[in-house]
C-alpha cells in the first residue's frame, strides 16, 4: 500500500465521527420554529428583497458580467460610428462667419442680412460643413473661389496688394519682374 | 455513494423535490432527514466546530427551501443541495478567518473494528500503541484545518464522503484535472502533517 492511500484510509477514519441518533429529529424541529420565527421577525420588504437577490444570484456568472461588457462595448461603437463629429455650437458659426467676412465695412451688412439656412450643407462624407455666411448682393463668387484653389487658398488680388514683399515672387520664388523677362527673352529666341 | 444510495431509498428524490414544489412541507421534511447527515458530515469536516456546523445546516436547508421552485432538475438534487452547502460554507469560512475554535464530535463506536484505525493502533510487532481514538481524532481534525478552503474541501468530498472526481466538478464548478490536482496537494500536505501516523 502506498503512502497515499495509507493517508486517504486515514483520513476516512473521520467517518466515524457522527452527531448523536438524536440529532436529525432535534434539527428539524428547530428548522420548522426557525421558519416561523424568521417569518415573523423580518418586514415584508427584507422578504421581498431576498426573494429578488436569491432568483438573481444565479444570473451574475462571470460569464454573463462578460456578455454584459461586450453588449455595452458594441452598443457605444455603434453610437459612436453612427455620430462621428460633434456639431458645432451656433456661436462657434458665428465666429467663423466674422473671421471669413470679407472687409470690416461688408460683415455688419452680412449680419444685418437675416438670412439663415433651411439646412446645414454637408461634404461628401455626411460630415456637417460650418456655415461661413452670404456672399454680399452683387458679387460674383466664382472667380474669387477660382483664384484661391489655384493660388493656394489667397486670391490673385491680395497677392498683388502684398508683391513689394517678399511674396512678390512666383510659386517657385522668381521675383514677378524677372520672370516676365526670362520669358521675353525665351520669344526672340 | 450518493447516486446509488438516492436510488434506493424507497421514495427518490425527484418525487419528493416535486411534491415539495407544489407545496408539500412533508416532503421537503422527508429530504431535510434524508441529507442533514451527509450534509453535516460535510460542514462539520469543513468547520470542525459543532455549533457553526448546526447554525450551518439550518441556513443551507432554508436556502434550499426559498430556491427549491427554481430547481429545474437538470442535475440531481443531491449535486444541487451540496453545492449550496459547499458554497455557504466556504463564505462562511471567509468571514470567520483564521479565529475558529475546534469542537469535537462524538466518535462511532464502529471505529474500534475499522481495519485501518486497528493498524493505526498496533504497532509492527502486534503491540497495541499508545494511542487513543481522541488523540487520532484530534489531530485529523488539526490535518484538516491546517489545508487551505479548496483543498480540505475535495479531501472532505472525495476521502470522507466517498464521491466520485466527475460528481465533485460538478460540485464545485471545476474541471476534473483541477479536481484530482487539489487532491495529489492535499495528500501530500497531510502526508507530512501525520507522518508519524503514516510510518
Amino acid at each position: 500500500m502506498s503512502d497515499f492511500e495509507h493517508i486517504q484510509n486515514l483520513i476516512r477514519l473521520k467517518r466515524h465521527e457522527k452527531p448523536d441518533d438524536s440529532f436529525v429529529e432535534n434539527f428539524l424541529t428547530e428548522f420548522h420554529q426557525r421558519q416561523r420565527e424568521d417569518v415573523l421577525k423580518r418586514s415584508a420588504r427584507s422578504l421581498v428583497w431576498e426573494r429578488f437577490t436569491t432568483y438573481f444570484s444565479d444570473f451574475f456568472s462571470p460569464k454573463w458580467a462578460y456578455a454584459c461588457v461586450g453588449a455595452a462595448a458594441a452598443i457605444a461603437l455603434t453610437f459612436f460610428a453612427l455620430n462621428p463629429a460633434p456639431k458645432a455650437s451656433g456661436d462657434a458659426r458665428q465666429a467663423i462667419a466674422k473671421s471669413e467676412s470679407m472687409t470690416p465695412t461688408e460683415a455688419p451688412q452680412v449680419a444685418e442680412a437675416p438670412k439663415t439656412p433651411t439646412s446645414t450643407p454637408k461634404d461628401n462624407f455626411g460630415v456637417e460643413l460650418p456655415f461661413i455666411g452670404f456672399a454680399p448682393e452683387g458679387v460674383d463668387i466664382e472667380p474669387l473661389l477660382i483664384s484661391r484653389h489655384f493660388a493656394g487658398g489667397y486670391g490673385d488680388e491680395r497677392m498683388h496688394a502684398i508683391s513689394g514683399s517678399t511674396l512678390g515672387t512666383d510659386l517657385i520664388g522668381i521675383p514677378f519682374d524677372e520672370a516676365k523677362e526670362s520669358s521675353a527673352a525665351a520669344e526672340q529666341h | 455513494m450518493s447516486e446509488i444510495a438516492t436510488q434506493t431509498d424507497p421514495v427518490k428524490d425527484s418525487e419528493l423535490v416535486e411534491r415539495a414544489q407544489n407545496g408539500d412541507t412533508k416532503a421537503f421534511d422527508e429530504l431535510v432527514r434524508r441529507y442533514t447527515p451527509r450534509l453535516y458530515a460535510l460542514v462539520y469536516n469543513m468547520t470542525s466546530n459543532r455549533e457553526d456546523t448546526a447554525d450551518l445546516l439550518q441556513d443551507i436547508f432554508a436556502k434550499a427551501y426559498r430556491s427549491l421552485k427554481r430547481f429545474m432538475g437538470k442535475s440531481s438534487f443531491y449535486t444541487w443541495i451540496y453545492a449550496i452547502g459547499v458554497n455557504m460554507t466556504l463564505n462562511f469560512l471567509k468571514k470567520r478567518g483564521r479565529y475558529y475554535k475546534v469542537s469535537l464530535d462524538d466518535v462511532d463506536t464502529g471505529i474500534e473494528n475499522d481495519p485501518e484505525f486497528i493498524k493505526v493502533t498496533t504497532s509492527n510487532n502486534g503491540t497495541l500503541r499508545d494511542v487513543n481514538i481522541n488523540e487520532l481524532q484530534k489531530r485529523l481534525n488539526e490535518a484538516m484545518m491546517k489545508l487551505s478552503e479548496d483543498h480540505r474541501t475535495v479531501v472532505t468530498l472525495y476521502d470522507i464522503q466517498g464521491l466520485q472526481h466527475s460528481e465533485i466538478s460538478k460540485i464545485l464548478n471545476v474541471s476534473e484535472g483541477t479536481v484530482r490536482s487539489r487532491l495529489f496537494y492535499a495528500h501530500r500536505q497531510l502526508q507530512s502533517y501525520l507522518e508519524d501516523f503514516v510510518k
